[in-house]
């Protein structure tokens, strides 16, 4: 039976998609996270702790669905809906919730009723903003790019918020708009020259950009611990190779951190391929040339 | 013979004297005795007819024998003449027998003393004529023939005495009563006559008619004397009796006390009617003394029949004399008297007579002084007049209602209306305790009218009466339930009821008036009103709710409105307090409450369906959406339909709650429960819950519950827009969801539907992204076949003119792309050997080749899509490529490696030309690229390292990446 269930078990692991795990983008120390005061996403438990702890109710409710317990995260912001029904703010969490669970049409759907309770209200600047960037979130994951996009500009337009801009930075790179990625690089990185992906993203632009000396030194910038996470090994070993350093391209690979996402894995197993038969073809030239040597001597 | 006769004549007489005083009790022994005496006087008549020729004495005797015949035969006629039931003849008639007997007997006198002038018995048979003249005749020869028989009486005879009595009778009846007195003088002298006493007696009334009252008065004096003489007969009562009339003549009244007190045990019947002889004569305070000495005499004697025969004579002497006062005094003793048991009807019953009498005199002054002066009443007067009517009251037991009525209508005379009232209300108790309520007197009637004149007159204040009022409603309407009086009468009671919050007697009072006056609905229907207008003011729903109860089963035929309208009250009322407690906080608690009354089958449908939709409405507040939707279906299952339809905007807010909830499984099923139960009828919020319906469904990623829905539309005839609408969501959902499969079953479910070519439009903007997201994702097969679809769509209706470009533009990229890919680079001339012409046109042919190329591909780029224009470049620089690709690999064949280095110099020269144009193709799509924001895959290409990138399937995994903003912008 247990075997049984076993199998089960993996079986559904095979067949779920990239879209099911997620990168460990979690940040310790608030000085290294540029979106500390826009974005509960990259909080780790201590930090999410402090926030519980103070006396903000709709607050600790979006925190708890950013810790994975998201029907007793909705279930504190149901409660709420008597006091906070015109705060769009309210509204762009329980948007978030939904979201955090991949229902995206009820995320979608809040975050519209939150950008609408914020025209209506306009107290701020950020009112609703937030929540035109998570709309823009919800169309990416359904792969609307351009309405994506024009979700992010808006939300940049309309608020302060430096979080569109970063998935703008983002979307960007997705889709090789390299000099438009730069551009907001350079202003998230002259904010926030510690934050993980920031300098990531950064070195990324360079990566494919064919800059990968400069791109080199970006990811030197990044804490060790941040290195080994998935995504970065990967891009990093693709920098090292590119530059040669192929046994450091090598060991970049095989300290990343274990992936179950696939496009990184494939990534990272086709590079990992190329840089073998990189480094067998050098052995053979090196013990060819060794012979070669060797006779000449 | 002559024996015989005597003694005939003995029993005879005895026997007239037993007839004549005979007791009248003893009337069978009369009777007989008449017979007797009958018979035996004819037995004589006949004994002496028989002796024959009769000489006068025998005559004589037949004259007197016939005379007491005549008695016999006037007692026999008197008898017929009174037991004649109609007397059609003159009283003569009756009496002619007795007439000719006595006629007879007349001619048979006067006869004996012609025939027999000497006959020592003429002056009896005078006497005897003169008698029967007097009994049985005119008596106007009475006179006449006591004279002859005092001229013919002989010495010494004592017919002299009989003929002077009688003459002095005769003068006595006659009133001459002067030669009465002569006569008597005579016949007083003979103290040997037994009626001696009797001729004193009447001889003194003769002397009290002329005046001589101490004569009389000595008369009577000596007759009353005389009459203890057993030799006389006894005047003693008479003169006793007459004293009363000598006394007051002679204005002797002491005397007469005096004497009465001396001489007679209880003289009181004396005394009073001395009093009244005295009254009679004006002599107030004689007649006073004489009561005065009577009622001590009376109560000394312990004579309390006495006492009260005094006070009653006292009344009629007070009132003549005017002396009020006394009479009050008086009426109050008879009063105080009534309660002992010897006043007898007759006194009790003129007691009343004569109070009431004087009462009513008094009362008529009293208002009348009022009418005509308008001057106020005296209050002492007043309160004789009532004390009187009390004093009546007790007299007259069986009445005394009659005078408590009085009493009230003489208060009301004086506008004393409170203390009016209270009479009348005595008046009607002791009326109703007397008789039964079936058998309602007259006298009951003018009490109950006059007490409600009294109370509907302006200076009566109802509300300071109330108690009054009240009581002459509430005994007329038991009295007279049906009645002109009574049916006003239940109205106004139930009102003063209702007033002063006794509502269980206002609806006893209802009740009686339904059960009398079944036909009066609407009067009826207003006080009912009021009774459940009172239970809605002190909140009580439990009788509210009986009430409701028997409006909903007819009761009065109430209108549905109002129904309605106290269903909603009692809804309230019932409500109040759990919607208190819900205010305050205790939700579980309001909860609870509803949920009882939702099970408590006392209560109407409707309130069962609002308790349930109130509980749906807290649990709602508390975000429990799931018992929310379950009270929801159980308050719906209670409205009626009407209600329902009202519900509706409510309803819909409830709706969209749920959604805002969370729950939009919930909210849709609402919606759709509402669309269904009006599915054919218009109203406001139709076209909200139709597209709430679809929405809801699909934002709960429940397709094929929306699709149901959306099929809903036509059924309930929704507008064509609206309907287009919800169908454009399912197609936007479908294609966000890359639903495909479901996209176009969807599809092809609407193909032929009326209004396909308004979805056209949308159906074909999601199929060209669906086009091009087949493309970006390398799903081959799908897009081939959405590209038939679209190639067949494009014929269709409904499609704009820029789809319709946009699918060319696609089929002309096709066509581009199978142009392109059949665009193969061959170079001839360089098989075995280098043949530079041929070479040089086939590099030609090629050039051209790749110009028509660019050509064709400038085309596709100003039309402006961006994946089209992409894809344009990419296949462009490709090709370029590819042919600089070939170029480059061109060695010319056989040639030495001069020749061989100048070739490669001009084709690398060449080559840097094509280079030089791909890569202005390359910086174009870069421009284009950054210019229009294009985001495609298809970006990668123009970079630098592409291949690589390319070869490592590397991907940047912006998703993993990107962050929600949700911090509210506070924290740091």
């Amino acid at each position: 039976m247990i075997k049984f269930i076993g199998l089960i078990f993996f079986i559904s692991l095979l067949s779920s998609s990239c879209s099911n795990f997620k990168l460990k983008t979690i940040i310790e120390n608030k000085k290294n996270d540029l979106l500390a005061g826009e974005s509960f996403l990259r909080y780790s438990t201590k930090r999410f702790e402090l926030v519980q702890s103070r006396d903000n109710s709709i607050q600790r409710a979006v925190t708890f669905c950013h810790q994975g317990k998201i029907s007793y995260g909705l279930s504190l912001l149901k409660k709420q809906i008597k006091k906070e029904r015109n705060n769009p703010i309210y509204w762009n969490h329980i948007g978030t919730c939904h979201y955090l669970n991949d229902d995206l049409p009820k995320a979608k759907y809040f975050f519209n009723i939150s950008i609408s309770k914020g025209v209506k209200a306009r107290t701020t600047l950020t009112s609703f903003s937030p929540a035109l960037n998570n709309l823009g979130l919800v169309y990416m994951k359904l792969r609307a790019y351009d309405l994506a996009l024009s979700s992010l500009k808006k939300a940049d337009s309309e608020g302060t918020l430096l979080t569109p801009k970063f998935n703008m930075l983002q979307l960007y790179i997705k889709f090789a708009q390299l000099k438009k990625a730069k551009e907001l690089s350079d202003f998230l990185y002259s904010k926030a020259p510690q934050d993980i992906d920031v300098i990531s993203s950064r070195a990324t632009i360079y990566l494919l950009k064919g800059k990968y000396k400069i791109a080199k030194k970006y990811y030197e910038k990044v804490n060790r611990k941040y290195l080994e996470r998935e995504d970065i090994s990967g891009q990093y070993a693709i920098v090292l190779f590119k530059l040669g350093f192929l046994e450091k391209a090598k060991k970049m690979l095989q300290n990343g951190q274990y992936t179950m996402i696939k496009p990184i894995k494939v990534m990272r197993d086709g590079l990992s391929i190329i840089i073998e038969r990189k480094l067998e073809l050098l052995k053979d030239s090196k013990y060819s040339e060794g012979i070669l040597a060797n006779k000449r001597s | 013979m002559n024996n015989q006769i005597y003694i005939l004549t003995f029993f005879v007489i005895l026997l007239i004297k037993n007839i004549v005083f005979a007791d009248n009790n003893n009337i069978q022994n009369a009777k007989e005795r008449w017979t007797t005496l009958n018979s035996l006087i004819l037995k004589e008549e006949k004994a002496i007819k028989q002796r024959g020729s009769l000489g006068p004495k025998l005559q004589y005797r037949l004259l007197e024998l016939k005379s007491e015949k005549i008695r016999l035969m006037i007692e026999k006629e008197n008898e017929q003449f009174l037991n004649a039931k109609k007397r059609n003849h003159p009283k003569s008639w009756y009496f002619k027998k007795s007439k000719k007997v006595f006629n007879t007997v007349k001619r048979m006198g006067l006869k004996i003393i012609s025939k027999y002038p000497k006959f020592n018995k003429t002056a009896r048979i005078y006497y005897t004529l003169a008698l029967n003249e007097r009994d049985y005749g005119d008596d106007k020869d009475t006179e006449y023939y006591l004279k002859l028989s005092l001229k013919h009486a002989q010495k010494h005879d004592k017919i002299i005495h009989n003929a002077k009595a009688s003459l002095a009778e005769y003068y006595y009846n006659n009133k001459n009563y002067i030669l009465a007195v002569k006569y008597y003088n005579d016949v007083i002298k003979n103290k040997e006559d037994d009626w001696y006493t009797r001729h004193l007696f009447n001889q003194a009334w003769c002397l009290l008619k002329i005046n001589q009252m101490d004569k009389a008065l000595n008369n009577l004096e000596i007759s009353f004397k005389e009459s203890s003489n057993p030799r006389y007969i006894s005047m003693r009562e008479q003169i006793l009796e007459s004293f009363v009339v000598f006394f007051v003549h002679g204005k002797k009244i002491r005397e007469g006390i005096i004497f009465y007190k001396d001489n007679v045990i209880d003289p009181t019947d004396y005394l009073i009617s001395m009093a009244k002889k005295t009254a009679h004569k004006g002599l107030f305070k004689d007649t006073k003394a004489v009561l005065s000495k009577a009622l001590d005499n009376a109560k000394a004697l312990k004579r309390t029949k006495k006492v009260i025969e005094i006070r009653l004579n006292e009344l009629d002497i007070y009132r003549n004399f005017k002396k009020f006062k006394l009479y009050f005094k008086t009426a109050v003793e008879l009063n105080i008297l009534s309660f002992k048991k010897e006043m007898t009807a007759i006194q009790r019953s003129e007691a009343v007579n004569k109070i009431s009498s004087l009462v009513g005199y008094l009362q008529i002054r009293l208002t009348g002084n009022l009418k005509l002066n308008n001057k106020s009443y005296e209050d002492k007067k007043l309160e004789k007049i009532i004390s009187y009517f009390k004093i009546l009251a007790n007299l007259d037991k069986i009445n005394k209602e009659k005078y408590y009525y009085y009493i009230g209508e003489t208060f009301y005379s004086v506008k004393k209306y409170k203390e009016s009232a209270t009479a009348y209300t005595e008046a009607i108790n002791i009326s109703i305790n007397k008789r039964s309520i079936r058998d309602p007197s007259t006298l009951q009637e003018k009490i109950f009218k006059s007490f409600l004149s009294l109370i509907g007159s302006t200076g009566f204040d109802k509300k300071l009466n109330l108690k009054n009022t009240i009581f002459v409603y509430e005994n007329h309407i038991q009295i007279w339930p049906v009645n002109r009086t009574s049916k006003k009468i239940y109205g106004r009671l139930f009102n003063l009821y209702i007033e002063k919050k006794e509502i269980q007697k206002a609806l006893v009072v209802f009740n009686k008036y339904k059960k009398h006056y079944k036909n009066e609905k609407t009067h009826q229907k207003a006080l009912y009103t009021r009774i459940m207008d009172h239970y809605i003011s002190i909140k009580d729903s439990e009788n509210l709710s009986e009430c409701i109860t028997k409006l909903q089963k007819g009761y009065l035929n109430f209108n549905k409105s109002y129904l309605e309208k106290s269903i909603a009250i009692l809804g309230s009322l019932l409500f109040n307090k759990y919607q208190s407690l819900d205010l305050n906080g205790n939700k579980v608690m309001a909860i609870e409450g509803y949920q009882n009354l939702f099970q408590d089958k006392r209560y109407p449908n409707k309130i069962h369906a609002q308790s349930a939709y109130n509980a749906a409405l807290i649990y709602l507040d508390l975000a429990d959406t799931k018992n929310a939707y379950k009270w929801i279906n159980r308050s719906l299952i209670k409205h009626s339909p009407k209600d329902k339809q009202y519900l509706i905007p409510r309803l819909s807010i409830i709706v969209k709650e749920l959604a805002l909830l969370q729950d939009f499984k919930r909210s849709a099923l609402l919606a759709s429960k509402l669309l269904n139960d009006f599915c054919s009828i218009n109203y406001n919020e139709k076209n909200m819950l139709y597209n709430l319906t679809v929405h809801h469904q699909l934002v709960d990623n429940n397709y094929h519950a929306a699709l149901i829905n959306f099929k809903r539309g036509k059924k309930c005839q929704l507008s064509q827009n609206v309907i287009i609408q919800n169908g454009e969501n399912i197609i936007q959902f479908l294609k966000e969801q890359r639903l495909y499969k479901s996209f176009f079953k969807f599809y092809n479910s609407i193909e032929k539907s009326s209004y396909f070519n308004f979805l056209a439009k949308s159906v074909l903007t999601s199929m060209i992204d669906i086009y091009w997201d087949t493309q970006n994702t390398n799903q081959i097969k799908l897009g081939k076949k959405v590209k038939k679809q679209l190639i067949r769509l494009s014929n269709k209706k409904g499609i704009s003119r820029e789809q319709y470009q946009m699918i060319n533009d696609i089929k002309n990229f096709d066509k581009f792309l199978i142009y392109s890919n059949s665009i193969s680079f061959e170079f001839k001339g360089n098989k075995k050997r280098f043949h530079e012409k041929e070479f040089n046109l086939s590099l030609e042919d090629n050039l051209k080749k790749l110009q028509n190329l660019s050509i064709e591909a400038e085309k596709l780029i100003l039309k402006g899509h961006k994946e089209l224009i992409l894809g344009t470049y990419i296949v462009l620089n490709n090709k370029y490529y590819e042919l600089m690709d070939k170029i480059s690999n061109i060695t010319p064949a056989f040639f030495n490696e001069d020749f061989k280095k100048g070739f490669r110099i001009a084709m690398t020269s060449l080559i840097n030309n094509l280079e030089t144009k791909a890569h202005a193709y390359r910086i174009n799509a870069k421009a284009i690229i950054y210019r229009n924001d294009i985001l495609s895959f298809k970006n990668f290409t123009f970079l630098k390292d592409h291949n690589f990138i390319k070869k490592i399937k590397y991907k940047y995994l912006a998703s993993k990446l990107i962050s929600t903003a949700d911090t509210e912008g506070v924290l740091k």
